[in-house]
């Protein structure tokens, strides 16, 4: 119990580093929210006398000397407050992400949590059968992982979508159905999101596959495997209980990391696919100057990374039960 | 080394197994056995290798490393993997209904069936002959199951605690990680699994090595208690030739992949003949008697890859002569009938 109220503990401190840094880069950055937004309602016609100091008040801006603004921005952060996009005026940071996040965490996650598993199984039976396909195999998925990434997308969009129209273009759903918990919209889509899942597995799949197969080659030479052999264990068994379960370990911590950067992994695929994920309102948002919203995406970034590495730290005693006494 | 000799005498067992067991015939009979390591040269690791293992005896490989023991274990359980390969031979095993079976000839079905059932193996390495990331318990039930795949839980965990038991291990033991217990705990719980299944044999391939010499000690008393009271036949391989004399039946040496010397144990201490015998024995210091300068064998074992036409120990032989360059050796048997025999010139009437 101890050991999790300091791992817990210890992720608190790394969060507040996280949001205290996020709150003062952007502030280095030459430039004002106040001016851009100006300079935008400028062009469409001049502007109200005191519109300024109007969105300084709106953004949070005027709030005295530096210290009373950051803390007026943990007491926002507390309540989910991010403040107001310029991007899509004046629609609220917190909303934009609401409605963009889960399209990116339930692809690109669902797309990591395959991609792992097909990886780790294939490269277990690569690693414990070997022979003429597992030498084929990892040749070519290797391939596909060092391929860039939207070259990779932007062959498969051409062939799939624009010679031979068997996916969608772009988008994550049809403009013909609404959001909502209907069949019309999920299959719609499961339907756009089956092209960039097949990009991102392709692309990561390989990486995995051969960690696995050359952790799995150093596991078989192990003095426990050979003694499970010696023993007459079924070799299944052997392979998944005996070889698997301890190559599969360095592994883990690789998903860890690679699950930390679900949120924000993707920006080529959304940008490529034009898909409505938080990825591609991050290039919006760093396009226009968008502070507000920059700054929140990439708290959450962080956030989802240590929160990553929190489960998994706590799953790893679980996992190796050689951790769980040092400490 | 009269001093020497009269004490390791005293130590043996009252009960040596030699004449009683012979009589039963041999449980484990291997032939003409060829262990070969495939690469730029062939090397020949195990070179015509003939011995019986009786019932209930422990039977004991010595010779330096490098000299074939632990590839003719793995090779008599059918265990070698590539670079390695059985050139030729058979281990022939007597099934408890008489039957004889070649072990080098079973499919890999009937290999896992036969293995631990009738033949396990305690390995040298003890530290890491089990899986880190699982339990004792579950490491236990893993080679139950492995045979007798109905085994109930309670069952198997009962079985698992009198093993533990009969190794002198705390029954809290069972929910032990292997990181968890020192050296000589694991050697014991690697020792309490190869007896999971009541095996006929069990092959020792340098199971006290790794251990400093009073867990070694400790783990020798717990190995021939076990044995007494299970009746089991031991192949024991160490390097420590002192160590056989103290608790094998009878005792081969090995050198350079050959069998040079096989005699009862206490013909070995009286009556070493082969020099290589001699010269190993040279190499034990003595507890008890005078301060004696203390003889190692200089030079190192053959390149097993090279042609031997003669005696391979010839280079270190200090009563090599002449012949011993590129004769043949053959084996010269102490008396007719005799089970010692001995692979030398010297005493081969015909050279």
């Amino acid at each position: 119990m101890r050991y999790f109220a300091r791992k817990i503990g210890f992720y608190a401190v790394a969060a507040w580093a996280a949001i205290t840094i996020n709150f003062f880069l952007p502030r280095l950055i030459p430039g004002n929210p106040v001016e851009i937004l100006m300079s935008r309602i400028s062009q469409s016609g001049s502007p109200p006398p005191g519109e300024a100091k109007t969105l300084a008040l709106l953004l949070g801006l005027s709030h005295g000397n530096i210290f009373s603004q950051y803390w007026h921005y943990l007491v926002q952060l507390a309540h989910f407050n991010f403040g107001i996009s310029i991007t899509d005026f004046p629609t609220p940071v917190s909303q934009i992400i609401a409605s963009t996040l889960p399209w990116t965490i339930i692809l690109v996650g669902t797309c990591t949590v395959i991609s792992f598993m097909i990886g780790i199984v294939l490269g277990t039976i690569a690693g414990f059968k070997g022979g003429r396909w597992a030498e084929a195999l990892i040749p070519s998925t290797t391939f596909l992982t060092s391929l860039p990434y939207f070259f990779l997308a932007l062959l498969l969009l051409y062939f799939l979508s624009y010679e031979f129209h068997v996916f969608p273009l772009n988008g994550g759903y049809s403009d013909s159905v609404t959001i909502g918990f209907t069949w019309a919209f999920i299959s719609s889509a499961v339907y756009h999101a089956i092209l960039p899942s097949l990009t991102i597995i392709l692309a990561s799949i390989g990486g995995w596959l051969l960690g696995m197969r050359n952790m799995t080659l150093t596991t078989l030479s192990e003095d426990y495997v050979t003694a499970a052999e010696a023993r007459g264990l079924p070799r299944r068994k052997i392979m998944i209980n005996y070889a698997a379960r301890n190559a599969v370990i360095p592994s883990i911590t690789g998903f860890a990391i690679s699950l930390g950067f679900v949120v924000s992994g993707s920006i080529a695929m959304e940008y490529v696919f034009s898909y409505p994920g938080i990825g591609y309102e991050l290039l919006q948002a760093i396009s226009n100057d968008d502070y507000a919203l920059t700054q929140a995406i990439f708290l959450i970034i962080t956030l989802s990374v240590l929160g990553a590495n929190l489960i998994i730290d706590l799953l790893y005693g679980f996992i190796d039960p050689r951790t769980r006494q040092s400490r | 080394m009269t001093t020497e000799q009269d004490r390791i005498k005293e130590n043996i067992r009252p009960d040596a197994a030699t004449d009683r067991t012979i009589a039963c015939g041999p449980i484990l009979s291997v032939r003409e056995l060829n262990v070969e390591y495939r690469g730029e040269k062939v090397t020949k690791a195990v070179q015509n290798v003939s011995f019986e293992l009786y019932k209930g005896e422990i039977l004991g490989i010595a010779g330096e490393s490098g000299c074939g023991k632990s590839t003719l274990a793995y090779a008599i359980t059918n265990m070698l993997k590539p670079p390695a390969y059985i050139k030729s031979g058979k281990a022939v095993y007597s099934q408890e209904d008489g039957s004889p079976i070649d072990i080098l000839e079973l499919n890999e079905k009937q290999l896992r069936q036969f293995r631990w059932t009738e033949v396990s193996m305690v390995f040298q390495s003890a530290m890491n002959a089990l899986n880190p990331v699982t339990n004792l318990k579950k490491q236990f039930a893993d080679i139950f199951l492995a045979h007798k795949p109905d085994m109930s839980k309670n069952e198997q965990t009962e079985k698992t605690l009198r093993l533990l038991e009969m190794v002198g291990l705390d029954k809290s033991t069972i929910n032990r990680f292997p990181h968890e217990l020192s050296g000589g705990m694991r050697q014991r719980v690697i020792i309490a699994m190869s007896l999971c299944h009541m095996p006929n044999v069990v092959i020792m391939d340098e199971p006290t090595t790794a251990l400093d010499v009073v867990i070694q000690r400790e783990i020798l008393d717990e190995i021939i208690n076990l044995q007494k009271e299970l009746n089991f036949s031991v192949i024991f391989i160490t390097h420590d030739i002192s160590l056989l004399m103290e608790i094998s039946d009878r005792l081969l040496v090995m050198y350079a992949g050959q069998i040079v010397e096989q005699a009862p144990t206490d013909e070995i201490i009286n009556q070493a003949l082969h020099p290589y015998t001699n010269g190993i024995m040279a190499s034990i210091p003595d507890l008890y008697g005078e301060r004696k300068e203390l003889h190692g064998i200089p030079g190192t074992p053959p390149d097993l890859s090279l042609d031997i036409p003669g005696c391979p120990f010839e280079p270190r032989c200090p009563d090599a002569f002449g012949a011993c360059r590129d004769i043949p050796l053959q084996k010269i048997f102490l008396a007719d009938g005799s089970d010692h025999f001995v692979k030398c010139h010297k005493y081969d009437q015909r050279v």
